[in-house]
């Protein structure tokens, strides 16, 4: 059985194909204003990269922010079963799954690959990846440099402000006082680690927790969140993908 | 910034009344704005949840203790004396090692309704008695019907202590504790009033420091004791002309329940201006329960503890305020946007239009340190003080 | 000649009777800009949507009756803005009837003076028709909870009002079997939110001021005989009234209501206004009981105007995914 799943975002599209449990392609793309356009694209590129056929593929799922839009889907479900069936679908002891987009955050407590409890955060930019979009550009550096930086921090300065407004002219305070820059963003890092902790706190934290989203990917958030729960979290190779990878699995049910 | 004395001598007192807690044989957990005499005049220990939380704020471990709440599912939004104090409920323990566990609630909402949830939320924790005193708003003026409801319900809850505690309250100690409480009001207030000198022997923030007493000991021995020293040390300090701050410029008045975690910081950001706070509507709101009535004190009672302060309309309000800007001569008042006290704050930017001095605004809040934007205080304060 | 009002603790009968129309203010869907001049952003939007309404259209008084402390404060904020306003104090515990008779007496005298006119036939004529309005209303309900209207007939005419049910009620199509869900909150004035529980393939049973507790009361069985106790029946059937969270009961017969509400229930929403305190401190222990009772509960924290229905929806369909 071969089955698709698309997670359109507010920032990414993402499609993956499985066939028979086994992952054949998958595709991550910036989404552009025309979602349904967006879908159908990242759906042909996926499927041309799997070397299929639209017509054999036997079920389409969409997912995510703009799943109401992709016309062509035969189910819709929204992100948070589908996280927490792709984070079971490479996971199968998921307990927790935290989910860290471009502009939203949410953590879900899983059982057997269902949804227990969730909560989400999709109002405010502190905890998101927008926030540390903010602080590096205060500090004049580009993302994908933040985790490695983080690491060699010798310390964490600590941000206080729960608003990401506020956060930033601390950081900026921070810079004209001197201090280094990786200790600075070390404390960002944990500022959003102690965000997405607290939010977790409230549905539970169970192992094996599975960090998902584009923001898993930065090695200082990652190892913030795990000096704060006290163990080591699992992050899939392409965690962004896991949303698209569980609507596909669910498809197969 | 000169310390006072007494301020060591006020802590050594409020260690000693935390310990008794510990000891007593009933304690009820009551608001600050409740009838604390009757529980003196039976000897019931009075815990203050909300003493607590500021000494939690002091502590700078407000954004620490409400977590234990927040995890719970208590929302950040909610008053952070609440959310802190129910926090340590939940982690078990405090700056000072916890509260003792309540034998009964007592809550009255002349200060905020928030309290009534507040103690319902505990009154489940700890499965034990509430009650609640409910006192009307006073908009305009003192119904005669108001009064009634409030006189009635005292003898309710006199009722419901004596049954709770098997003692009953003797008329002639009640009476004992109203005249200490009255004596203890009268010295506070005249420490108070020694800053209407100029330069002030004191500020602001040595009255929110040294005012635990009046709130938590009103009726004791110990209160009256501890500001008749106070007033002491402020008389001489006024007698040697030594003033609370280097060099005495501007005068100003604080408006809303101190950030108690940076009291130092606003002090000194302050005396650096060569700026004076010389008083505020917080701790002169306990100045108003100097009303009490020795021959008719259930009468005057319910009077006196229904218009306190937070329970009044805008009107009045701002005449209060203005009062005490003729009184103590401020060039300015201070307004704290105070995200977790709604009855305090809300009405600030219509009271700013009636003030007969220029105000100013800055939002922060009084427990949780997770709030503060140091930057955003420091510009709207130097831009303020520029202006004067 | 509008006299708003923002609380269903109202006496709108008494309103009603001296020839007003009881207008119940709520956020519409116009953006909150002049009511950010009065009031701080961290009171609840309801409040500061109700602002920008007063100060927009067009009102002869506003009536305020105790609940919060955001609205304790309010009335003073509007007459600052120029407006009439008078203040009920209902009682935060409940039990003391002659206090609040007394409060209703006061009322009566404050609604002459605004130029109305009560008399014991007035007042006997305006609660024969609210009680009819809630009986059809309750029975619309049952049909098929119908929230367009449960927040329509709070702003007109009660017999407009009684008309406007009627008709619904003849083309009221019975709901099928579905899985059902107790949304329990203050106010939601916006009928799409409620679509989207719908879409999502749930029943819909409420407790919410915007639907079913416009209609819970519990009347006296006495038939009032003069103006004085007719106010006397009036402040029976309000303390009498479903329980509402910014009053202290006995026996904590609000979580208890809730609880016998859900027992039918699939799920429970907490729909509540950001910044209501009342809700949010009920909020975790209440969620617990229900969870206790095998509930699966959620909560979505609202502000007005409602401007993501996106969001609102991800999270009711992935409860509706939760239940299956």
């Amino acid at each position: 059985m071969i089955s698709a799943g698309i997670d359109i975002g507010s920032i990414t599209a993402k499609c993956v194909i499985l066939r028979d449990s086994r992952i054949l392609s998958y595709k991550v793309i910036r989404v552009k204003p025309e979602l349904g356009l967006t879908a159908r694209e990242v759906f042909e590129e996926t499927i041309r990269i799997a070397g299929i056929e639209r017509g054999e593929i036997d079920v389409i799922v969409a997912t995510g922010y703009g799943r109401n839009v992709v016309e062509f889907a035969d189910k819709k479900i929204t992100e948070i079963t589908c996280h927490a069936a792709g984070a079971s679908f490479l996971f199968p002891d998921t307990g927790t799954v935290i989910d860290i987009g471009g502009q939203d955050s949410k953590v879900i407590a899983v059982e057997n690959g269902r949804v227990l409890d969730f909560v989400m955060n999709d109002k405010c930019a502190a905890g998101t990846g927008r926030f540390i979009e903010v602080m590096a550009s205060a500090l004049g550096l580009k993302i994908e440099e933040v985790g490695d930086l983080a690491f060699r921090a010798a310390k964490k300065l600590k941000i206080s402000s729960t608003c990401t407004v506020f956060a930033e002219s601390e950081v900026v305070s921070y810079l004209s006082a001197g201090e280094r820059v990786e200790n600075i963003i070390a404390g960002v890092c944990d500022a959003i680690a102690s965000r997405i902790v607290a939010m977790a706190n409230r549905v539970g934290i169970k192992r094996e927790v599975v960090l998902t989203g584009g923001v898993a990917k930065n090695l200082g958030v990652r190892r913030a969140i795990e000096e704060r729960i006290g163990f080591e979290v699992r992050v899939p190779e392409e965690p962004q993908i896991v949303g698209a990878l569980g609507a596909a699995f669910l498809g197969t049910r | 910034m000169r310390k006072l004395r007494t301020s060591d001598r006020m802590r050594e007192l409020m260690g000693h009344y935390y310990m008794q807690g510990h000891q007593a044989e009933f304690n009820a957990w009551i608001t600050s704005g409740a009838p604390v005499e009757l529980l003196y005049a039976m000897d019931i220990y009075p815990v203050y949840p909300e003493n607590h939380g500021a000494l939690i704020g002091a502590t700078k471990l407000g954004g620490y203790y409400s977590e234990f709440s927040e995890k719970r599912g208590f929302s950040r939004d909610l008053c952070s004396y609440a959310r802190c104090d129910i926090g340590c409920v939940f982690a078990g323990t405090s700056p000072i090692g916890g509260l003792p566990k309540p034998t009964f609630l007592f809550a009255c909402n002349n200060i905020c309704n928030t309290v009534v949830k507040w103690y319902e939320v505990l009154s489940r924790i700890f499965k034990v008695p509430l009650f609640v005193l409910d006192m009307p708003f006073v908009r305009k003026e003192l119904k005669e019907s108001h009064l009634r409801y409030v006189e009635e319900q005292l003898y309710d809850f006199i009722d419901f202590s004596e049954k709770i505690t098997g003692k009953s309250l003797e008329d002639s100690r009640l009476k004992d504790v109203i005249s200490k409480s009255l004596e203890g009001v009268r010295l506070y207030s005249e420490c108070l009033r020694t800053a209407k000198n100029r330069p002030s022997p004191m500020t602001c923030f040595d009255a929110f420091v040294n005012m635990a007493p009046i709130v938590c000991l009103r009726g004791t021995e110990h209160a009256v004791s501890f500001y008749t020293e106070m007033k002491e040390e402020l008389e001489e300090r006024v007698r040697n002309g030594i003033s609370a701050i280097e060099n005495e410029e501007i005068r100003l008045l604080w408006d809303n329940i101190p950030v108690w975690y940076r009291l130092r910081w606003f002090g000194e950001f302050f005396e650096r201006r060569n700026a004076c706070l010389v008083a505020d509507t917080y701790t002169n709101a306990w100045t108003g329960f100097g009303e009490l009535k020795k021959d008719d004190i259930i009468s005057s009672m319910a009077e006196v503890y229904t218009l306190s302060y937070l329970n009044i309309g805008m009107d009045m309000t701002a005449e209060i305020i203005n009062r005490l800007i003729e009184i103590y001569e401020v060039d300015g008042v201070v307004m704290h946007s105070n995200r977790s006290c709604k009855p305090y704050s809300f009405g600030q930017y219509e009271i700013q239009k009636k003030l007969s001095v220029p105000a100013v605004i800055i939002e922060a809040d009084m427990v949780d340190e997770r709030v503060f934007s140091e930057a955003q205080v420091v510009t709207r304060l130097e831009a303020f003080l520029e202006m004067l | 000649m509008k006299v708003g009002y923002l609380c269903t603790f109202t006496p709108k009968e008494l309103i009603h009777s001296a020839g007003f129309l009881p207008y119940r203010v709520f956020a519409t869907e116009r953006p909150i800009n002049l009511a950010s001049a009065y009031i701080q952003s961290y009171s609840c939007s309801q409040a500061r949507g109700a602002l920008e309404c007063a100060l927009h259209e067009d009102f002869y008084a506003f009536v305020f009756t105790r609940c919060c402390d955001t609205l304790m404060r309010l009335t003073d904020i509007f007459e600052f803005a120029g407006k009439k306003v008078y203040n009920i104090e209902f009682p935060t515990k409940l039990g003391n009837l002659e206090y609040y008779v007394r409060e209703l007496r006061d009322f009566v005298k404050v609604l002459e003076e605004w130029g109305g006119e009560v008399t014991y036939e007035r007042v006997i004529e305006s609660l024969r028709l609210y009680r009819e309005l809630e009986k059809k209303l309750k029975r619309l309900f049952e049909f098929s909870p119908d929230y367009k209207t449960a927040i329509e007939v709070q702003q007109i005419d009660v017999r407009d009002a009684i008309k406007l049910v009627d008709e619904k009620i003849k083309s009221a199509k019975e709901e099928k079997e579905k899985p059902k869900v107790l949304i329990t909150g203050s106010v939601c004035p916006y009928p799409k939110v409620y679509e989207i529980f719908r879409e999502a393939g749930f029943s819909v049973k409420d407790d919410l001021c915007t639907g079913s507790r416009f209609s819970e009361y519990s009347y006296p069985d006495f038939e009032p005989e003069d103006l004085d106790s007719a106010l006397r029946f009036i402040a029976e059937k309000y303390l009498r009234k479903s329980p509402c969270p910014t009053k202290h009961y006995e026996n904590d017969r609000r979580f208890e209501y809730v609880l016998k509400l859900a027992e039918d229930c699939d799920a429970v929403v907490f729909l509540l206004v950001k910044f209501c305190d009342p809700h949010f401190f009920d909020y975790p222990q209440l969620r617990e009981r229900l969870e206790g009772i095998g509930k699966k509960v959620a909560l979505i924290e609202l502000e007005f105007p409602v401007v993501s229905l996106e969001q609102i929806r991800t999270r009711v369909e992935a409860l509706r995914e939760v239940i299956e």
